[in-house]
């Protein structure tokens, strides 16, 4: 009888495992400074965007993919990693609408340096940087498309491009 | 691009199949576990072997899967993935429950059955979420194995 006990333990903790597991796959993570109405302009202190205050935790991913865009998304991927197709797919659809934004994408085997370096645990893990390097928002697993065009609206510039108020 | 490539188009599997395979696996191992057999047991570890070194197209379920798919209309695969994954998956099953087997054929037997409920909980989640855990472990091991090339 212990058997059966411990067996339907055993179930039951891998049932929790998978709960937590479900719970955490595809959140996006907002590091985003959160744009208000009133946020004030840019200052000299902070010329262009509204997250040039955040201290720089990714300016070695923002040399790496050298963007040519403000934000880039970068997904690290493994080889023959069926998730990471699905999240390049949610990924390339919710920047259709974004010429501020680029999507590419890095080989963890690659770039391992950059994978430790930014606590890459599984692939696909998805970051999205400033190309100053500030880190906007992380997610692992496939990204859940509502919270991505969260994180998205939350970095859209409401005026680019306009010279700086005095 | 990296030093591992084997061969450009690895074997593409139904994801249904790793899915069966685990039930089955399940099935057989919590069969093994009450009735504390070490044949049983050891049935599974050889059918891990097959797998996880001849490959998937060998793997006894896999077989099993593919003979109940031409017999039953269950169509078209969903979706298919590249074999590398679960065949990582099936070489973790083999390592465990092959440690767990002579863990109880050497006396240990505590040890040995708790290494088989570790496969147990493993392919009970793969056979009903799909959530396979050997198979995130690989995209991990890709990762370190990367460091040592």
């Amino acid at each position: 009888m212990d058997r059966v006990i411990i067996l339907l333990a055993v179930v039951a903790a891998t049932g929790l495992l998978s709960a937590w597991w479900k719970a955490r796959d595809g959140r996006v993570r907002v590091t985003a400074p959160a744009l208000s109405p009133d946020a004030p302009g840019p200052t000299p202190d902070h010329p262009h965007q509204p997250w040039s205050g955040m201290p720089v935790e990714a300016a070695d991913l923002a040399a790496a993919v050298n963007s040519p865009t403000p934000l880039t998304l970068v997904e690290f991927t493994a080889p023959d990693c069926r998730p990471c197709v699905a999240a390049k797919a949610v990924l390339t659809e919710a920047i259709t609408d974004r010429d501020d934004v680029t999507f590419t994408t890095l080989d963890v085997a690659e770039a391992l340096d950059l994978a430790r370096a930014h606590r890459v645990m599984r692939a696909p893990t998805t970051l999205l940087i400033s190309d100053e390097g500030h880190l906007l928002g992380r997610v692992s697993g496939v990204p859940r498309p509502d919270e991505l065009s969260a994180l998205l609206d939350a970095t859209r510039q409401p005026t680019p491009a306009v010279p700086a108020r005095v | 691009m990296t030093s591992t490539s084997e061969q450009s188009t690895p074997l593409m599997i139904d994801v249904r199949g790793p899915r069966f395979s685990a039930a089955l696996t399940f099935i057989v191992l919590v069969t093994a576990y009450l009735l504390q057999n070490p044949i049983v047991l050891g049935f599974q570890v050889v059918v891990f072997g097959i797998g996880a070194l001849a490959g998937l197209k060998y793997s006894p379920y896999g077989n099993l899967f593919r003979a109940l798919k031409r017999r039953t209309s269950m169509g078209p695969p969903p979706e298919t993935e590249p074999e590398v994954g679960p065949r990582f998956s099936q070489l973790m099953g083999l390592i465990f429950s092959g440690a767990g087997l002579l863990a109880v054929l050497t006396g240990a037997a505590g040890l040995g059955w708790g290494l088989v409920l570790v496969v147990v909980g493993l392919s009970g989640l793969l056979a009903a979420t799909g959530l396979c855990v050997g198979c995130e472990m690989y995209a991990l091991g890709q990762r370190l194995r990367g460091g040592a090339a």
